[in-house]
């Protein structure tokens, strides 16, 4: 498991990666239902909630709280997953298409902007969360 | 639940090929840039490709390859899952590409090449609608 393209890694990847998609769908399915409301609002919660929870493994692994194969499975797997790049590009052309151009400025800086604070937020909280807890045992 | 799966299945298979050619990226450039912002695009070009030929109710003939069956398998699934917004903002938190400028291009390239993508995938559905 400490090579990433071993077929055991690549396994677990694939898993990582089917529970992502499928959340996306049921975050997606839970605002179709709701009513189709012209801005891919769902699009931004995927994105930004895959954003945190990256930055909380990717903090993990950072401070060797974690095995860096977390960072394939849960990072890669299933945060990679649970966001997308084809269906926002996707939303932003239908609005382009629909002349709504300042919605697509909005929808694109409104992911870029939250999706890299809440990243780096959460790998800040476990960096600290990790310090403290050195001192405490040092 | 079908369809659920169908997704699953889908995200499987996107998320095994972006992970491969990202850690590909990773051995050759040292960077897993290269590799995410290909599959972004190329993500983007089948997406295009597949919301394009649906759109012309092409493939959806016949039980059980329904619509709905393959949007949620291609669209919500396959790239879906190859394609990736965390990774995208994750390679731009990392202190060691704290480039302005090879960050704003990688944001602008990124979007750009990719909405671009999304236009050529509906060309050619339309293209490929046409002669058929």
């Amino acid at each position: 498991m400490n090579n990433p393209l071993a077929f055991k890694t690549l396994v677990m990847v694939a898993l990582g990666g089917a529970l992502g998609a499928t959340v996306r769908a049921m975050i997606g399915d839970l605002f179709h239902q709701s009513g189709p409301t012209g801005f891919p609002f769902y699009l931004v919660i995927v994105n930004i909630l895959g954003c945190l929870y990256l930055g909380f493994v990717a903090g993990l692994v950072e401070c060797k709280v974690w095995h860096p194969r977390q960072q394939w499975i849960q990072g890669s797997g299933i945060a990679g997953a649970l966001t997308t790049f084809s269906a926002m590009a996707a939303a932003s052309v239908e609005l382009w298409l629909n002349q709504q151009y300042l919605a697509v400025a909005g929808f694109l800086l409104l992911q870029l902007i939250l999706g890299l604070a809440v990243c780096m937020f959460a790998m800040s909280l476990v960096s600290n969360w990790h310090q403290r807890r050195l001192r405490r045992v040092s | 639940m079908y369809l659920a799966l169908l997704v699953a299945l889908g995200g499987a298979l996107g998320t095994v090929l972006r992970f491969i050619l990202t850690q590909l990226a990773q051995r050759l450039y040292g960077s897993s840039m290269p590799g995410t912002l290909l599959v972004n695009i190329v993500g983007s070009l089948g997406l295009g490709l597949v919301m394009g030929l649906l759109e012309q109710g092409w493939l959806a003939s016949g039980e059980p390859m329904n619509a709905e069956a393959l949007s949620s398998f291609f669209q919500l699934g396959v790239f879906g899952g190859f394609t990736t917004f965390s990774m995208f903002v994750f390679e731009l938190s990392q202190r060691r590409y704290k480039n302005m400028w090879l960050n704003f291009s990688y944001i602008a390239l990124s979007i750009g090449l990719s909405m671009l993508a999304v236009f050529v995938g509906m060309w050619l559905a339309r293209v490929l609608g046409g002669g058929l």
